[in-house]
């Protein structure tokens, strides 16, 4: 996160995209409140239950366990949701994923899908996709709502709309057919109530996630508050989920601790309010439910994360946001500015995985390693350590032998190298040194937005060199020390006691 | 992508081989053939291990549904719930009633209150939803409730439609106090052991703890989204120990 200046209007890179975000006051204080709260009430949440670090073991546990396991449990799951009447299909990446979903709505000539809030779907840019060829997509989920009303993207993973205010929410709203709407939330909610449930009774298909699958019984099992998952995948007649591969669990009895751990780590709730399992679609003597089920199991870069003992375990995530609400970075610069489909910690790790290439090799640095996000997950991911290890493959494909690129850091570190090595030569490099500061230096700081050292002092303060050096003054202080004690020797003797 | 290929590459990245032809037949996988080993399996042993009484799981239950915005009440006999029902039915003097239909009205014995009130009740017929998407009031059952948490947990199967909870503004649960467990895991067992096949598990078991919520207008916390914005419990005390 370093340049000021020429990076401002960048929006390649999240330092400059996080410029953009440090200027916005509204959405600063929003993401700040709004993660302060989250955070309070984890807290509250985790310490009613007690035990919190044997459940966080737990759910690693069961976890690493299961991904290290992914060809039994997945063969698992899908076996079962096929023995219960679910069609499954297999998607390499997100291209293939939507070309599925699109397959799937074009063969049921549908022309309204509505949607509950999926991670995933974003990661494959669904909505758009469909848009293309002339379905329309509606977002449910109320934070959703709000931000595909106003054209942009979630920028937090549990509360999308985190960054709007109620004011813009009335004027979207009011754009979409309320009348005489207030900035009441509750007015707002009741017009949002009313429009969606029509989209719900009209949709032909109900597009879902998967926050979990169950691999004894072929289960998708879907959380959410609202209860918008239930009418999508209840009212239209055919409803397709979209899922990682990663997204499985053995047994119920696990589901039982990630229901623990999901809502207390999102919100500080204890329970989700509505917590679906759903297992094929509706039997031969139902008369509601959807008809067909769909289920898209989708790779798009996690494969590549199995066995490699760095990053295996960034598969645990569970999407709980925790690690976004804790994180000094996040917590100033909003989601948009990662500007991956996962920001926060999770995001800054597990996006450059997903995606390699350059586009994303910036994000591991939106980080001050303080290691909170660790702190913070529920399955224990140690998402600082990656962060680091990512730093590192970043550094060393840069520094290739052979290349011509001349690294700035490395020629610093070696010039660093050999000035320090020799006393001599350090007390001369000093030297100039503070005479070279004195016109930056104002009471016993640097600061300048230029200079060799701009990419610190730009944005902070560099403590100057103190004006005397250490040596000097101890060779100084050794000798005061020595004729002290001689004057103390002297008046001992004179003492008669 | 080929199915076969995908697991084969899952397989060969964790060091393992997938079986040469295990997604060869045109009905794809089938279930592998042993489990892997596992220390254990669940929540940790001092969570399974607690043992709540009746009275406990009755108070908690009650307790845990009022802190999520919905109420609870006992009745220490059926009539004295029908009552209840009755009272609650016209203070919310709605215009239209739904209810599961079914075993549920036989065996709480509803049919009387259900006929005063027009409820009408969800019988399995083609084409009957409709009505259910009007419902001011759905009246359900469940098969069971969660100590814990405040949770009821409904099967969806014949006669016990999934919209007739879901739709409506306002949820009744009618429940008998000997189906409250103390915990999840514990309504999961119970599960189980009727099997989990597709014979025996409904297409859809879902889990409701209060009104529908959300906070996603400035974290205003605001009930009645999408689903219910009104859940009330009436318990049948069916076990009444002190």
């Amino acid at each position: 996160m370093t340049g000021v200046g020429a990076g401002a209007k960048d929006t390649t890179t999240i330092s400059g995209r996080s410029h953009a975000a440090l200027a916005d006051d509204f959405l600063r204080a929003a993401v700040r409140f709004t993660t302060d709260r989250l955070k309070d009430r984890k807290r509250g949440a985790t310490e009613e239950l007690g035990r919190w670090e044997e459940w966080r073991e737990r759910g690693r546990a069961i976890r690493s366990h299961t991904v290290a396991n992914l060809d039994h449990y997945l063969r698992q799951f899908v076996a079962n949701a096929r023995a219960a009447g679910a069609a499954v299909h297999f998607a390499a990446d997100a291209q293939e994923a939507s070309a599925a979903v699109l397959g799937i709505v074009q063969e049921k000539q549908a022309t309204l899908v509505a949607k509950s809030k999926s991670m995933v779907s974003e990661e494959i840019h669904i909505n758009s996709r469909l848009e293309e060829h002339g379905v329309r997509v509606v977002e449910t989920d109320l934070g959703e709502y709000i931000i595909q009303l106003a054209h942009e993207t979630p920028s937090h993973i549990i509360i999308p709309a985190i960054h709007k205010t109620r004011e813009q929410i009335k004027d979207l709203f009011t754009h979409d057919g309320g009348q005489d709407l207030g900035t009441d939330t509750k007015a707002l909610v009741a017009f949002a109530r009313s429009k969606l449930r029509e989209t719900f009774l009209a949709a032909d298909i109900g597009m879902t996630g998967c926050n979990f699958g169950i691999a004894e019984s072929g289960s998708v099992v879907l959380f959410t508050n609202e209860g918008n998952a239930d009418m999508v995948s209840a009212l239209p007649k055919t409803h397709i989920v979209v899922m990682g591969m990663e997204r499985v669990l053995p047994t119920f009895a696990d589901l039982e601790v990630m229901a623990n751990l999901l809502p207390r780590s999102a919100t500080g709730q204890k329970v989700i309010t509505y917590m679906s399992v759903i297992t094929g679609p509706r039997r031969a003597r139902e008369v509601s439910g959807p008809t067909e089920l769909h289920i898209v199991i989708l790779d798009n870069g996690r494969s590549s994360q199995l066995g490699d003992a760095e990053f295996q375990d960034v598969l645990n995530c569970i999407r709980c946001g925790a690690c976004l609400n804790v994180c000094p970075v996040y917590r100033h610069v909003g989601g948009h500015a990662y500007g991956s489909v996962y920001p926060g910690p999770i995001g800054a790790v597990l996006t450059p995985l997903l995606l390699q290439g350059e586009e994303f090799a910036d994000l591991p640095n939106a980080s001050s390693l303080c290691g909170a996000c660790y702190e913070a997950c529920p399955v224990k991911i140690p998402l600082h350590d990656m962060l680091v290890a990512l730093r590192r493959r970043a550094a060393q494909r840069k520094a290739k032998p052979g290349g011509v690129r001349v690294d700035r850091e490395r020629v610093a570190w070696s010039g660093y190298a050999t000035l320090f090595a020799k006393p001599g030569r350090y007390r001369l490099v000093t030297r100039v040194a503070r005479i070279v500061q004195a016109p930056l230096a104002r009471d016993g700081y640097i600061e300048s937005t230029f200079g060799p050292l701009v990419g610190w002092t730009g944005s902070r303060h560099a403590p100057a060199l103190a004006p005397e050096p250490f040596r000097d003054r101890f060779s100084r202080m050794k000798q005061d020390v020595k004729v002290a004690r001689q004057n103390d020797g002297k008046a001992a003797e004179s003492d008669p006691r | 992508m080929n199915e076969q290929a995908f697991f084969q590459n899952i397989a060969r990245r964790l060091g393992r081989e997938f079986p040469a032809d295990a997604a060869a037949s045109p009905a794809g996988v089938g279930l592998p053939a042993e489990e892997p080993e596992r220390a254990f399996v669940g929540a940790p042993d001092f969570w399974t291990a607690r043992q709540w009484g009746h009275r406990e799981r009755l108070e908690n239950f009650t307790l845990e549904l009022g802190r999520l915005g919905g109420s609870a009440r006992v009745y220490a006999t059926l009539a004295a719930l029908h009552g209840g029902l009755e009272t609650l039915l016209q203070e919310l003097s709605a215009p239209l009633v739904c209810g599961w239909g079914g075993e549920f009205i036989a065996d709480m014995q509803l049919q009387n209150v259900f006929d005063s009130f027009a409820v009408v009740p969800w019988d399995d017929e083609p084409d009957m939803a409709e009505p259910f998407t009007r419902a001011d009031v759905g009246v359900t059952g469940c098969d069971f409730a969660i100590a814990d948490t405040g949770t009821v947990v409904l099967l969806n199967e014949s006669g016990q439609g999934r919209l007739v909870s879901l739709l409506p503004t306002v949820h009744i649960v009618v429940l008998r106090a000997s189906r409250i467990r103390t915990s999840m895991g514990e309504v999961w067992r119970e599960i189980a052991l009727r099997g989990l096949d597709p014979v025996h598990l409904p297409s859809t078991v879902i889990f409701i703890s209060g009104p529908s919520r959300s906070s996603d207008i400035e974290n205003d916390l605001t009930i009645g989204v999408h689903g219910p914005a009104a859940v009330h419990a009436l318990i049948w005390d069916d076990v009444g120990l002190p």
